[in-house]
């Protein structure tokens, strides 16, 4: 084994230690408070992109870690944990283990969600019809014109969506909103369909997925704002879910404390 | 003796028994009151309370008072219901210092006439803006309309006129020489109006009179603004419209010349005239009108689910629950004083009845919303409290001696926060459609409660261990450090799933898993920070004491996950403000710190913390 190799594999064993997942998780909570303090000011997009989803930020004048590499660690460290520190799959671990591979999907997850994923708005107002969308913005440096996260940037979708209706129910005596709900019209080719979207119950096509965001009201008559959310690794966090609900729950049934006077 | 006093308790039990028996059908009445159809009895709690603050008057039910607001003004004006607690308003209002700050209708609402250009203004400006003063008085005024308002939705059956001239009444077929009410003469209109048409030999001094009853039309008919008392269900039902999305109509809301909307009256009219007359008749007259609703609508209101929901108001088991888990409190710290074995066993009885009464509480609310237990900030607390209670209690398979101090304590405390929430209003309210049932919602919202209650005890054991170990002269028994650390496993289970399931919704929902939105955020540094104390312990950086120390301090990151994030109000999870909300947060947070504090310096101190 040569120098370089056994340095490597040294970095690998550190990265596997559990003290990294500790000093992670600890600067995770701090980005957690800060992030979310954040939002009061500056709302909840930029807070995201100071803190959570970018490489660093600065703090007055010091540039400090953000989400990104403290995710990214803490991924590596998982996965050289497993792949280095398992050695034998016995009762006694076996719940951590399964936990611990969902964990791994869970952050995996984040990252295509991150790195892959379109997300954006789609405006209507009644009897319009439309097949592009406008992104949000993705890097917060990105200061062309748009409103909120808008980025005034557009992304064309395979079919077209018209707007046939937008209604809106309150409670009786009272201005609390009760549902919302668009139906549209999605122009496949020749295919047309009616489809409804309402709060809770979004329309998912082709790997599209609208959702009731807000509307707006004017003389011309109502508007809808459908959220449009693309995203390649959605399965995961369901496969992640599973495991991990999995391996928690084998975890706790072998390791029930035993009572006094009995050996654990 | 004893006898005596017992007979007069009976006496008096029963007769008060008597008195609430008599509106034993007026209280299941249906009223639509914010979005929410509910019953004559809830309606009553909630208008008492906005003035009140209480759902009750001394000897008296919030039914019964509202009837007499309703049908009886002269007694209900006298009435002291009105408090005003701030010593500034009453200056403001020049009202003299009262017993239990209360003052009736006449007082307040002449008080207010003489200050209306100073409250006029005020009323267009946001709560925001309004010194506390200001708002109280603000407050005030909108309650004292309202209240108005109620007093005159029955006007139309006051008897006010008397008519005078013989033939007029003659003609009218009405009796003379005793006053009538705008809706008795309004039946008779049309004879009148027959009588104006054809008659051609006018009789001059008859029509002098009857412009007399025109008059008194024109000045009752003012009262329509008194249309909040919604009591009158929508006859017909268009097509694929639900009956709870169609309008409800006040007794003023009806059209005085159409005879079918007359008739919907009839039924108040005699519930009115029944007021001082037999019991038989007056819970006739009211069952008649029940019954009628129900009709109407046509299976959507549920007789059953009315009759509850006044049981559910009369009852009050969270009450009975919370005084349980006091009486629980007291004997378990009995048992830890004197290490008596029965003490033990009799505190574990009360709180598992305690908790027995919770639950068929949070069942009977679940059936009467329709819908999961946890779905406001108020059903969260009871829900957590009731975890926190049961969850204690299960540490008796561990045979840990002191369940029952924690679980009462922790019930204790939760259901006196919930207290603080009755206030607003009708706490059985509706919810805005983001937070309207939904599967996963349900699920995610009911296992992190979940998660937060277990994190709360074991946070309570982890002080308890603490305690031990700064005081009693052991090195911490290792048995139960056990099981505090399976306990930290158990609640971050919960805790961690819950919010999975969190994201599992917002996928559903929104097409998105996460968005770091601030409830999001706090459920997150919940499981970060049991996370973290669990790795830091396995990876040896953490040793007993430090592990129990932040084990500890779960409570603090729990209340700030769970009410703290409601400050903040972006993101879609928060529920509203309310007052005080933040000062008792710091006021819980410095607490904590405080007592964990002391027990931490005292180890020290005692030379016990052998490494950190």
């Amino acid at each position: 084994m040569s120098r370089i190799e056994r340095t490597g594999l040294k970095i690998l064993f550190f990265l596997a230690d559990t003290k990294v997942f500790f000093v992670t998780t600890f600067w995770l909570m701090i980005l957690l408070v800060l992030g979310t303090l954040a939002q009061t000011e500056m709302g909840l997009f930029e807070a995201q992109e100071r803190y959570f989803s970018s490489w660093y930020f600065n703090w007055s004048f010091i540039p400090l870690p953000g989400g990104m590499p403290t995710m990214g660690l803490m991924t590596l460290g998982l996965l050289f944990h497993l792949v280095l520190k398992t050695r034998k799959i016995t009762k006694k671990n076996i719940g951590t283990f399964i936990t611990h591979v969902g964990a791994l999907i869970l952050l995996g997850g984040a990252f295509i969600t991150n790195t892959a994923s379109l997300e954006g708005s789609l405006i209507l107002s009644e009897g319009e019809t439309s097949n592009s969308f406008e992104l949000y913005r993705k890097d917060p440096n990105d200061k062309r014109p748009g409103e909120g996260p808008a980025s005034g940037k557009r992304a064309i979708l395979p079919f077209s969506v018209t707007l046939v209706d937008f209604e809106k129910k309150f409670y009786q005596e009272t201005l609390l909103a009760k549902s919302f709900k668009s139906v549209v019209i999605i122009n496949d080719q020749d295919l047309q369909q009616e489809r409804t979207i309402s709060m809770n119950e979004p329309l998912r096509y082709k790997g599209y997925t609208f959702y009731q965001a807000s509307f707006s009201e004017n003389s011309q008559g109502e508007t809808t704002d459908l959220a449009v959310v693309k995203n390649e690794g959605e399965l995961l966090p369901y496969v992640s879910t599973i495991l991990i609900t999995l391996g928690l729950i084998i975890h706790l049934v072998f390791h029930i404390p035993r009572n006094k006077n009995e050996t654990l | 003796m004893s006898k005596t006093i017992f007979f007069i308790f009976a006496l008096l039990f029963s007769l008060s028994a008597l008195a609430e028996k008599r509106l034993h059908y007026l209280k299941q009445i249906p009223v639509l009151h914010e979005g929410r159809i509910k019953p004559f009895d809830t309606y009553a709690r909630v208008n008492l309370k906005e003035y009140l603050h209480k759902d009750s008057l001394p000897g008296m039910s919030a039914s019964l008072w509202l009837f007499e607001v309703l049908f009886d003004q002269r007694e209900a004006y006298n009435r002291k219901i009105f408090k005003i607690n701030n010593p500034d308003v009453q200056k403001i209002l020049n009202l003299k210092p009262a017993k239990g700050h209360t003052y009736n209708f006449i007082e307040v609402f002449s008080a207010l006439g003489k200050v209306e250009e100073q409250i006029n203004p005020l009323l267009s400006l946001e709560p925001e803006e309004l010194t506390p003063e200001q708002k109280q008085l603000t407050t005030l005024f909108n309650n004292v309309y309202k209240y108005l308002n109620l007093s005159r939705s029955f006007s139309m059956f006051l008897p006010e006129l008397e008519i005078t001239h013989n033939e007029l009444a003659q003609l009218l077929a009405l009796p003379t020489g005793q006053k009538l009410s705008y809706f008795e003469i309004n039946q008779s209109k049309w004879r009148l109006r027959n009588y104006l048409k054809n008659s051609n030999m006018q009789d001059q001094e008859l029509l002098r009179e009857a412009s007399k009853i025109i008059q008194f039309f024109k000045f009752m008919e003012e009262d329509k603004f008194a249309n909040f008392f919604k009591i009158i269900p929508s006859r017909e039902i268009p097509e694929g419209e639900s009956f709870s999305d169609n309008p409800w109509f006040a007794a003023w809301d009806m059209d005085f010349s159409k005879p079918a909307d007359v008739l919907s009256l009839t039924r108040w009219h005699d519930l009115y005239r029944s007021y001082k007359g037999k019991d038989s008749t007056f819970m006739g007259a009211s069952e008649s009108i029940l019954n009628h609703a129900l009709k109407v609508s046509d299976g959507a209101l549920s007789a059953r689910k009315l009759w509850w929901e006044v049981q559910y108001n009369q009852f009050k088991l969270f009450n009975f629950a919370f005084v349980l888990y006091l009486i629980g409190f007291l004997v378990s710290m009995g048992f830890v004083i004197t290490e008596k074995k029965a003490l033990r066993i009799i505190s574990i009885i009360l709180v598992a009845t305690g908790a027995f009464a919770h639950l068929i509480n949070l069942s009977i609310r679940c059936y009467l919303l329709s819908r999961p237990p946890v779905s406001n900030l108020y059903e969260s607390i009871i829900f957590v409290a009731l975890i926190g209670v049961l969850f204690s209690l299960a540490m008796e398979k561990f045979r840990f001696q002191y369940s029952t101090v924690i679980g009462s304590l922790l019930g204790c405390i939760l259901l006196m926060v919930s207290f603080g929430y009755e206030k607003d209003g009708d706490n059985l309210g509706m919810l805005v459609a983001v937070l309207d049932t939904n599967f996963w919602l349900a699920v995610h919202v009911i296992t992190i409660s979940i998660g937060y209650g277990c994190a709360l005890v074991t946070s309570a054991m982890a002080h308890l261990f603490l305690y031990q170990k700064a005081f009693k002269n052991s090195l911490g028994d290792q048995q139960f450090k056990k099981q505090i650390h399976y306990c930290s496993l158990f609640s971050l289970f919960f805790v961690i799933i819950g919010t999975m399931l969190g994201g599992i919704w917002a996928d559903q929902s929104w097409g998105r898993f996460w968005g770091w939105d601030p409830k999001e955020n706090g459920a997150l540094l919940i499981c970060l920070w049991l996370l973290w104390a669990v790795h830091g312990k396995l990876a040896g950086v953490l040793k007993d004491t430090s592990y129990m120390v932040l084990i500890s301090l779960t409570s603090v990151i729990v209340i700030l996950a769970w009410f703290g994030v409601n400050l903040l109000s972006v993101g879609l999870h928060s529920y509203g403000f309310t007052e005080n909300i933040a000062f008792n947060i710091l006021v819980f947070v410095m607490a904590e710190i405080l007592i964990i504090g002391f027990l931490l310096l005292k180890l020290m101190t005692k030379n016990r913390l052998q490494s950190y």
